[in-house]
């Protein structure tokens, strides 16, 4: 009755933690809930199939569950699964042998296309700008379109992403940088001269 | 790369210095290159910022609680050592040290004595000539000295992989 009253409070990661510790699996539930859409981002930025996705979220989840006892809670909950997620993919992505390099192959240059026809046959104005930042963003190599989700949607300083991906704060401030103008030039690609209009 | 997008973005970031900030900000009031790459930036900023989460499946929490229904209960850090191997490995410690202190006081030459002079002035030479270990107890005491090392050694290799386990 207590832990459902607290939830209702809106508990914190390390209450909740815990109260799973203690004995009450039920309240990792709440974990799951609050963190799933991150997880679930960031594990499509790798696989780039729902699917995929979806079963990596799950591993995730699962692998948090079994070693929650040791998570050192000097850093936040969030970048901790974020870590778990990043070496996850990676793992999924090798099993699978996936072609990372996916800007220049060719199945990108189709996807591509059928993106430009998508957005020819469609108004741009119809279709909202955060559409086509998404599509953009998918169309980056896995590690770029991680930093830039890790950044913007998961609020993730660079010392912490640094943390997710094993590299120093300068190198992925630097991959920021990088990523955005990536980016800004897929966006270019994906609007053909439309985007100078939006921009 | 563009330095003047790098300076923009570091600028919109909050990465840069307070002197810095400055500059940028004049930059963009007065130089107009600056003035379009800022409002271009923005733009992109802006629609980052507002970007949404991917949902994952309606079942997805079920699917994740009925896997973790199966995994054993997590226990913490403390819990999960067993305290018998702790008090084992302290007590095999604790018997050696008590080996060694032992064999030290055992092999220390008590019959050493120093006969002082009668007007109660101590002969330092006389003193230190009769004072010595025998070569069992230097050995017992390098012993122990390597016994130090290698407690101390374990102690820091356990703390890293506590570490690295973490």
């Amino acid at each position: 009755m207590s832990y459902t009253l607290t939830m209702q409070n809106k508990s914190t990661d390390i209450e909740i933690i815990d109260a799973v510790i203690g004995g009450n699996q039920a309240a990792y539930t709440e974990l799951v809930k609050r963190h799933q859409r991150y997880i679930f981002t960031l594990a499509l930025r790798f696989t780039r199939s729902r699917e995929d996705a979806e079963e990596v979220s799950q591993d995730v989840f699962v692998k948090a569950y079994r070693s929650l006892s040791n998570y050192q809670r000097t850093a936040k909950f969030s970048t901790w699964l974020y870590t778990i997620v990043y070496h996850t993919s990676m793992t999924y992505l090798r099993k699978k042998r996936l072609n990372t390099s996916s800007i220049d192959d060719e199945e990108t240059m189709i996807q591509l296309e059928s993106h430009s026809s998508e957005a020819d046959s469609h108004s741009v104005e119809k279709k909202s700008r955060t559409f086509y930042v998404n599509k953009a963003i998918e169309m980056l190599l896995p590690d770029d379109a991680t930093i830039i989700t890790l950044f913007y949607q998961g609020e993730q300083s660079l010392e912490e992403i640094a943390k997710v991906m094993g590299m120093e704060a300068n190198t992925v401030k630097v991959k920021l940088h990088r990523a955005r103008h990536r980016l800004k030039e897929k966006l270019e690609t994906l609007l053909k001269g439309e985007v100078k209009e939006l921009l | 790369m563009n330095p003047v997008e790098d300076r923009i973005w570091d600028y919109i970031d909050g990465f840069c210095s307070l002197e810095e900030k400055e500059t940028i900000a004049q930059l963009i009031i007065n130089d107009p290159v600056y003035r379009d790459k800022y409002a271009e930036l923005m733009d992109l900023q802006q629609s980052l910022s507002l970007m949404e989460l991917d949902e994952p499946a309606m079942a997805f929490t079920h699917k994740v609680m009925d896997k973790i229904a199966m995994q054993n209960q997590p226990l913490s850090a403390k819990a999960s050592i067993d305290k018998r191997i702790i008090y084992g490995i302290s007590s095999l410690f604790g018997l050696m040290l008590l080996g060694c202190l032992v064999v030290i006081i055992k092999d220390i030459d008590w019959s050493a004595s120093v006969t002082l002079p009668e007007n109660l002035k101590v002969n330092y030479k006389a003193l230190e000539s009769n004072f010595h270990l025998s070569v069992a107890t230097k050995t017992t005491l390098m012993y122990s000295f390597f016994m130090f090392d290698i407690i101390a050694g374990l102690m820091i290799l356990d703390k890293y992989l506590r570490k690295r386990l973490a």
